[in-house]
């Protein structure tokens, strides 16, 4: 067995939540997809096998990992880690360590003592279609060419597992699609095992021999590839894992009421340079309009220049209300928070809102009340999430701009993102989300516009979450 | 322009800063002073980077002012209307314009000749830097742009929810610097294990010295006004 792992109990230093008895053995050229809500101890694992738990983070980790024979949760195994595992992380821009992919790749082979690194690099460079990119900085790289970066560094020193933690969370379809070529090609292709740590299992259901559903740090499933059945997605499913591509099943709103925002051949873009040209759009009232598009392509810059963060390039934006009220949630809810304290967020959002919306607030998330001496930055991601986007709502806005709201999101954060929309909705707003979510379209869109090629129209429902179905496959 | 390691220039920019604070004859300092802002100046504009020149301006008339408020006594040797400007508020000008000269120099050189990546590597192999503290400065490199980001984020959310945007009270800090620090913190936090997960603890020191003629040339130049200037303190 290539890899031998036996967690018995795994848990971070001053933490409740303990991973207990995970048992995973790998062959060569095997593959193990991870999957479980957010919060089910997926990362935990993953750090835990590694060894980083106990050795870097002073957390405790009781059991064994074995990797080719050596022992990760040993110092002195833990010394071999780099030599036998490749990582890919979740958000590129949190490992990404080196101001250009040169560097980037570089590294690990200079830390290993490689003797061909110039060679190496700029072969696997070539490979992930970097080459022309060595040099440039971090910052100039597309989302997909940082994820591909990302994979590139994690097997260019040739380790025979790879681990990969939601490598999808941060990327448009076609990312995905890449992720799923180089995975094909040169993970499981090159008979490397791999550990797919992700909530959005569809990617990967055909690309692995076992799926393992993690759930308050016990394993709840396992089966092999072959053995999935449809009562098995299901079972996933209730568990919050994503398996399944939306369905269009509702008909678009027809009760939108009149216009309040257009824009007549607007120009957006940086420092005069555009991004999207000659752009005619229009929200109405009780509208959720979703713009969609691949990374890069122009969305936040086109809800920043709404929001009045960037000037229009050229062309016109027209409120047809008097004092328009749009409010910008970022894709980080981390930007949001303002104050030391939860309460002291609630407490200016009384100011602006008066008790009643504070009593709505905790009717609607009575867990609140025990969270209000805390830090807004250490809640849980969806925590985050839903008070940034509460806070948005205490402005009362005539118009909330959303970007990648479901992003990170396991299929229950998804659904309580849905279902606030849904409210704020009924509240007489109107939304503009950015997403390349296809979820978003299927579940919450009255109209969609496209973002491509430099340009945006609006399309239709179908055509919208088709175009991003299509993407990753 | 021939190949100089980044190295040699930080050597050569350290010893001119040096140089202008040891020495404290301003006459002394007029040798390096001249040919160094002249050299900086020229790779400056050529490169567009307009911040040293501006700089070092507003700092001449930053003390300039300075010189006619609080040391403008002396022979007249202008005067304008009301205003008469004295020696000794020309003389104080002058004395401390050359220091500037000679540190503004010695930094649009360095600047203009220099790329960050290459210094890092170069500090390390030229100058045997420990592997933590280059790890440390390519991260740097790496995070500024990121962080600017979010600064820019971070300011925009506040004027949208009326705040302030320019920090005048320590509220005002904590409020940009708690969102700045949070999302700092993680993702170094991530980053840090990366690294380790990629072999940094393997990693050896790249103490690999090798200069050309050319960085003996730059040294051996800084080595040069070195010496007459302190020839020039001591005939003084």
């Amino acid at each position: 067995m290539l890899v031998d792992a036996k967690i018995t109990r795994a848990q971070h230093r001053g933490s409740r939540f303990v991973l207990r008895d995970v048992f995973l053995n790998l062959g060569e050229g095997e593959s193990v997809l991870v999957v479980g809500s957010s919060g089910c101890g997926k990362t935990t694992l993953l750090l835990a096998m590694t060894g980083v738990l106990n050795n870097l983070l002073e957390g405790e980790v009781e059991g064994y990992s074995r990797i080719g024979g050596v022992n990760l949760l040993e110092p002195e195994g833990f010394r071999e880690v780099a030599r036998l595992v490749g990582v890919v992380l979740q958000d590129p821009d949190k490992q990404i360590a080196m101001p250009t992919p040169y560097d980037e790749v570089s590294f690990v082979l200079e830390n290993l003592g490689f003797n061909d690194i110039e060679e190496r690099t700029n072969r696997i460079l070539g490979t992930f279609g970097l080459t022309g990119k060595e040099f440039v900085s971090i910052e100039k790289l597309s989302g997909g060419e940082k994820r591909r970066l990302t994979i590139a560094s994690a097997i260019v020193h040739d380790p025979p597992i790879i681990l990969f933690d939601e490598p999808t969370a941060s990327i448009d379809p076609w990312g995905v699609r890449e992720v799923r070529k180089y995975f094909r090609e040169h993970v499981s292709g090159l008979g490397k095992a791999s550990i797919v740590v992700e909530h959005k299992a569809k990617y990967f259901l055909d690309l692995v021999d076992e799926v393992i559903l993690l759930e308050d740090g016990v394993i709840r499933a396992r089966r092999r590839i072959s053995e999935v059945d449809e009562a098995f997605l299901e079972y996933l499913e209730e568990h919050g894992v994503d398996v399944r591509s939306p369905i269009l099943i509702r008909e678009p709103r027809k009760d939108a009421g009149r216009t309040i925002l257009e824009t007549r051949g607007l120009t957006i873009g940086y420092n005069g340079q555009p991004v999207i040209s000659g752009i005619d759009f229009e929200v109405h009232e009780r509208e959720v309009v979703v713009v969609i598009g691949a990374n890069g392509s122009g969305k936040t810059t086109f809800l920043k220049t709404i929001a009045g963060a960037l000037k229009p390039v050229a062309g016109e934006i027209v409120f047809h209300e008097e004092n328009p009220r749009v409010f910008y949630v970022p894709q980080n809810p981390d930007y949001m928070f303002i104050h030391t304290r939860v309460k002291r967020e609630l407490d200016d959002l009384y100011k602006r809102s008066g008790r009643i919306f504070i009593e709505k607030i905790f009717s609607e998330a009575p867990w609140l009340k025990g969270l209000l001496d805390m830090s807004p930055h250490r809640l849980s991601h969806g925590q985050r999430r839903w008070l940034a986007l509460t806070i948005a709502r205490g402005y009362n806005p005539s118009i909330v701009l959303l970007d990648e709201p479901t992003t990170g999101l396991d299929l229950k954060l998804y659904r309580h993102v849905v279902e606030w929309i849904r409210k704020i909705v009924k509240e007489k707003r109107s939304i503009i989300i950015a997403s390349h979510d296809p979820r978003v379209i299927a579940d919450l869109a009255d109209r969609v516009y496209l973002v491509e090629n430099n340009r945006m129209r609006e399309v239709s429902l179908e055509y919208g979450l088709k175009w991003l179905e299509e993407g990753f496959k | 322009m021939p190949r100089v390691s980044p190295a040699t220039w930080f050597i050569y920019s350290l010893i001119m800063t040096a140089l202008a604070f040891t020495i404290r004859s301003e006459i002394a300092l007029i040798l390096p002073a001249i040919p160094n802002f002249i050299l900086g100046l020229i790779l400056s504009l050529r490169k567009k980077y307009y911040l040293f020149p501006i700089a070092f301006l507003l700092a001449v008339w930053a003390l300039f002012l300075n010189a006619v408020l609080f040391v403008n006594y002396g022979e007249p040797v202008v005067v304008v209307g009301p205003l008469v400007i004295r020696s000794n508020a020309l003389w104080a000008t002058l004395i401390v314009t050359v220091r500037i000269m000679t540190i503004t120099g010695a930094a649009m050189i360095f600047v203009s000749m220099i790329n960050p990546r290459e210094l890092i590597i170069s500090l390390e192999r030229q100058l045997g830097l420990p592997k933590g503290l280059a790890f440390a400065l390519s991260l740097a490199l790496r995070l500024i742009p990121l962080m600017t980001y979010d600064y820019h984020e971070i300011l925009f959310i506040r004027r949208q929810r009326g705040y302030r945007t320019k920090l005048i009270i320590p509220t005002d800090v904590i409020g940009v610097l708690l969102p700045l620090v949070a999302v700092g913190i993680d993702r170094a936090y991530w980053i840090g294990i990366a690294a380790e997960l990629r072999g940094f603890q393997l990693r050896k020191r790249r103490f690999n010295p090798k200069y050309t003629l050319w960085d003996l040339l730059v040294i051996a130049a800084a080595i040069a006004q070195t010496i007459v200037s302190l020839a020039i303190v001591f005939l003084h």
